[in-house]
């Protein structure tokens, strides 16, 4: 949270605004050697010097590697899945021009979230991996459904926005059906539903680098059309976008990149609302620099969820949704009535 | 305003719910959970009260492979530090005469039965059954690990990186499975003998358990754990109700919901006619302190006989092995015919 | 065709179509047919059980109860009939107050966090002191459902008349998420049975005894007998809130007082029956349809008109897993979430 702290107060001086490349470094900066830092946190004693020869592959202190081995997936997925979200949600918040969207609001979450939860529950021999694409292709579906129902004439934001909430909400319905129906693994179904990188390896990393490889860029190449579309449909209109096929496809990257994070580290909530908006704070509203930036503060909010999380209360593991919730709720709160002036 | 096409995306739009809605209670119906394997329940079997799945000929070799729920995992020399993920195996490592060195016991060491804890010595809690702490287990060096195919599955790989880990129906594990599950992990440990001849006395003591109930008893008793907002019966086939019927003690729910376990309501629970209850109940009021209040509880057979007992829900329920099972059965003797 | 500004004041989006009067006969007709439909779900959930008890036996079980089947009536059954109706009755209350406080018709209790609220505070409370349960909690309920709930509009409003509805889900969404994670957590690393779980994530009236409703009935009763006494403040503050200035109303002291018993009715019917969701959304919704928006009328028939839901819910809901039964939220949120859809549609959009 200090990053943030530190990013306002630079802000005031608008620093930021003047030199967004050495102010992005730093948050870069910042953000490895948290992830370092983080590889040293948890139950066990695990030195620096472990962590540094681990990574090198350096045969040190062979439990210490182990654990590094195996906090190194976590660490990278957090990197992965707070671009992924963090991005997303700024995409989201740009093509709805609302302050407040966010993955969780156009139906991606929990749709993503019911799909993994029928699998999870509903067919019992299925094996653990099948739940990711069908993690995927759930948030894709309910994106789909809130943009088709939204749709009158062209799809307002604000009527997106509204209406992916009541689907939201349609699908935690069909999620609690799922769980009073299977009731024998409940537990199993609220930590992965409360969002957690307990336990991922490797593959989950590789389930979502391409998304975040492919994707990323490609919003990065289009954030001028991003700028473009936020002043208002009829002047963009005007300025020769083709602004529901401009939407459409942002949004669906948008989608595809909160539903690759959703699948492979449960339904985390808040980084795709916040992270945009310490970006904006920070670097302004043009979205090439706000962009990257969220990116950046979703891996600093995901790494210091995860590390939180595993250093809190060892050895037991504290979600890291639940930590993103409680660092989050607040801070949106505050937004709200920032906003609201 | 209601042009003809947005009448035609709202019909759609409403079919998609539509789909999704039965789509959903579709694959509801069809779901019918069912755990794990244990057909064999009834036939002989080599080591005493086993079933034949367990591949018993790879005793004693320096490197044997155990057959478990999620595989064949290949074991040499004698295991001496085993991370325990389920309570049921700290009981198959007390059963052979081994402690554990690290045990997911949910940060709440009380919930090991006293049967086995001054047995079980130091050990390093490795957090929750349902997220064991992997950097801890790392820790530990472990050379064995013993984990619930159900709970861990989706972890086995991770485990299997850090020690040879074998993995057995516990939380849903019925009796059978866990006798099974107990001589596996002593062939795993390379202590089959040592298991064999526990088997052969926990046959025994069952039966000595079993000789002190009448020939003839044709009471039911019915297994229930009671919190705040529920009333959990386990059907014949689960665990604790496997027991009490080496016992000579039947379950009164039916065995053919496919359900691990029932919640039941005051009429449900009228409906069937318990004539002994084991109630484990939660800390804390429970929902048996409210129904104990009505008329109707006392229309329940075991409240009319004065048969309802208290039990401690760690080792009624939760520990699920084969020491825990002599625990469950010699108190059911005792509360039931005072001997 | 009117065009919806902020200057326009709230009616305009309360009720698209505004008709503060409709006939008489109107308003009957609905009454009558909801009592009917109440009547027989009472009937209906009197019948059945896993017992086969003829309905012959139901005016002896209610007078005096002597043999079991006249028991299971009478204590098992007929206490879980009257706690839906009381349920229904203070959450759709609940929920036509507060479309009236917020000036939205997309306030309600599920939505706004009240609910979310009031089920955490209850689950920590119960998880920290095991001991705890019956009347305290509901008073722990009231705190929680009140902390959300009052949050949730200050923030989502900053203390300004209209908050869009936009602004106000958004919020409540939000908020309430954020609770049903504490909430699910506190559940995760509690371990305890899987039961009690579902009913603090889901809510139902399984369970219900006649101690569930003497905990309830007091607030019930107070609730209820405060929201009508200001059905006609109510209908005033839906001219807007410098018209009902300009009749003499109070409009804080309005809202505040819509608030509490919102929060008296949430409370109280949370702690008992756990989250069942979207009565509030739904039950005002349907009847503003049908008998318009006097809160004179439309007060006493929510009250009505969500006993009815609910108990029709927990009826059906035992149809969902037989023999066993599930809790009657997973129904109602089965039926509400679509029509929360169709609302939020419906809703006249302006950037």
């Amino acid at each position: 949270m200090s990053a943030a702290i530190v990013a306002q107060h630079v802000r005031r001086t608008s620093l930021a605004q003047r030199y967004p490349g050495i102010l992005m470094g730093s948050l870069g900066v910042l953000a490895v050697v948290l992830s370092f830092y983080s590889l040293s946190v948890g139950a066990t004693d695990v030195s620096m010097t472990d962590v540094f020869n681990a990574v090198i592959g350096n045969t040190g202190d062979q439990a210490a590697q182990i654990v590094v081995q195996f906090q190194l997936p976590r660490v990278l997925l957090a990197w992965l899945v707070g671009i992924a979200l963090g991005v997303s949600g700024a995409v989201m918040q740009g093509v709805i021009r609302n302050p407040l969207a966010a993955p969780d609001v156009v139906g991606v979450t929990k749709g993503a979230g019911f799909a993994g939860m029928l699998l999870l529950l509903a067919i019992p021999g299925m094996p653990v991996v099948a739940v990711v694409p069908a993690a995927f292709a759930g948030g894709l579906a309910a994106a789909a459904l809130v943009y088709l129902l939204a749709y009158r004439r062209g799809a307002t934001p604000v009527r997106i926005a509204l209406v992916g909430i009541a689907v939201s909400a349609a699908f935690e319905a069909g999620i609690r059906f799922l769980l009073v129906r299977n009731p024998l693994d409940v537990s199993a179904a609220l930590i992965w539903l409360t969002g957690s990188l307990f336990g991922r390896s490797m593959s989950s990393v590789l389930e979502i680098l391409p998304w975040v490889l492919v994707l990323v860029p490609l919003i990065v190449v289009w954030s001028r059309r991003l700028d473009v579309l936020g002043l208002g449909d009829d002047l963009a209109a005007g300025l020769g976008e083709p602004v529901e096929r401009t939407r459409r496809l942002l949004l669906l990257f948008a989608v595809a990149l909160a539903a690759a994070a959703v699948a492979v580290s449960g339904t985390i909530g808040f980084v795709g609302l916040i992270a945009p908006h310490m970006a904006r704070r920070v670097f302004g509203g043009k979205h090439v620099a706000s962009i990257p930036a969220a990116a950046l503060f979703g891996v600093l909010l995901m790494i210091f969820a995860d590390m939180l999380g595993r250093g809190l209360a060892p050895p037991l593991e504290i979600p890291a949704g639940l930590v993103t919730a409680v660092v989050g709720g607040p801070y949106f709160l505050y937004l709200l009535v920032k906003t609201g002036k | 305003m209601s042009h003809s096409a947005t009448k035609v995306r709202r019909a759609v739009a409403v079919l998609a719910l539509t789909v999704t809605a039965a789509v959903l209670a579709g694959c509801g119906a069809a779901s019918s959970p069912s755990t794990g394997a244990a057909p064999n329940a009834d036939r002989a079997a080599a080591a005493e009260g086993v079933s034949p799945d367990v591949n018993l000929d790879q005793c004693g070799k320096p490197a044997r492979t155990v057959k478990h729920d999620l595989g064949t995992t290949t074991i040499s020399g004698s295991p001496a530090k085993v991370v325990a993920l389920e309570y049921s195996f700290v009981d198959a490592l007390v059963a052979v005469g081994m402690s554990p060195v690290g045990v997911a016991d949910d940060g709440q060491p009380e919930r090991i039965i006293p049967a086995l804890r001054d047995k079980v010595g130091e050990y390093k809690s490795v957090g929750l059954r349902a997220t064991p702490n992997i950097q801890v287990i790392t820790a530990l060096k472990p050379d064995l690990i013993v984990a619930d195919s159900g709970r861990h599955k989706a972890i086995y790989a991770q485990l299997s990186k850090i020690a040879p880990t074998i993995a057995f129906a516990s939380l849903n594990g019925n009796y059978q499975q866990v006798l099974d599950s107990e001589m596996s992990t002593a062939i795993a440990l390379d202590k089959c003998d040592e298991m064999k001849t526990r088997l052969t006395e926990h046959a025994k003591v069952m039966a000595d358990l079993k000789a002190k109930a009448p020939a003839d008893e044709s009471r039911t008793a019915l297994f229930v754990r009671a919190s705040d907002k529920g009333f959990t019966g386990f059907p014949a086939k689960a665990y604790t109700p496997g027991v009490l019927e080496v016992i000579g003690i039947r379950s009164p729910l039916p065995d053919d919901s496919g359900e691990a376990s029932v919640s039941l309501t005051l009429e449900t629970l009228v409906a069937t006619k318990p004539d002994v209850m084991f109630i484990a109940p939660n800390e804390g009021p429970t929902l048996r302190d409210t129904w104990a209040k009505s008329p109707l509880w006392r229309e329940i057979p075991a409240v009319k006989n004065n048969t309802t007992f208290d039990v401690d829900p760690n080792e009624w329920s939760r520990s699920r092995g084969l020491i825990a099972a002599e625990v469950v059965a010699q108190e059911a003797v005792e509360l039931l015919y005072g001997k | 065709m009117s065009v919806d500004t902020a200057a326009q004041p709230a009616q305009e989006a309360v009720h698209q179509r505004p008709k503060i009067v409709t006939s008489k006969q109107r308003v009957t007709w609905v009454s009558l047919a909801l009592l009917v439909l109440v009547v027989a779900g009472v009937v209906w959930g009197l019948s059945i059980g896993s017992q086969q008890i003829s309905l012959s036996r139901l005016p002896g079980a209610i007078v005096r109860a002597d043999e079991p089947d006249e028991l299971i009536i009478q204590s098992i059954r007929l206490p879980r009939v009257v706690l839906a109706l009381c349920v229904g009755a203070a959450l759709a209350v609940a929920g036509a107050l507060m479309q009236a406080v917020a000036a939205n018709p997309l306030a309600a209790p599920e939505i706004m966090g009240v609910n979310a609220g009031a089920v955490f505070v209850v689950v920590l409370a119960i998880t920290v002191v095991p001991s705890l349960s019956g009347a305290p909690t509901i008073l722990l309920a009231f705190g929680g459902a009140a902390a959300a709930g009052v949050s949730v509009m200050l923030l989502a409003g900053s203390g300004r008349g209209r908050v869009s509805p936009v602004r106000l889900a958004l919020a409540g969404v939000t908020a309430s998420s954020l609770l049903i994670s504490l909430t699910q957590v506190l559940i995760i690393f509690d371990e305890n049975s899987t039961d009690s779980v579902l009913f603090w994530l889901v809510g139902g009236v399984n369970f219900a005894g006649w101690q569930d409703i003497r905990n309830l009935l007091p607030w019930l009763v107070l609730g209820l007998i405060g929201a009508f006494a200001m059905a006609r403040s109510l209908n005033l503050l839906a001219l807007g809130d410098d018209m009902a200035r300009g009749l003499g109303q109070n409009v804080e002291r309005t809202r505040m007082t819509g608030s509490a018993l919102v929060i008296v009715l949430c409370g109280a019917a949370v702690s008992v029956a756990g989250p069942v969701a979207f009565i509030g959304l739904v039950v005002p919704h349907i009847l503003r349809r049908l008998v318009g928006s006097s809160y004179t009328v439309l007060l006493p028939l929510c009250s009505i008109g969500g006993g009815a839901l609910v108990l029709y819910a927990d009826i059906s809901s035992r149809y969902v897993k037989p023999p066993f039964e599930v809790p009657a939220g997973v129904v109602t949120a089965l039926i509400g979430a679509p029509i929360f859809v169709y609302l939020a549609r419906r809703q006249k959009v302006t950037s």
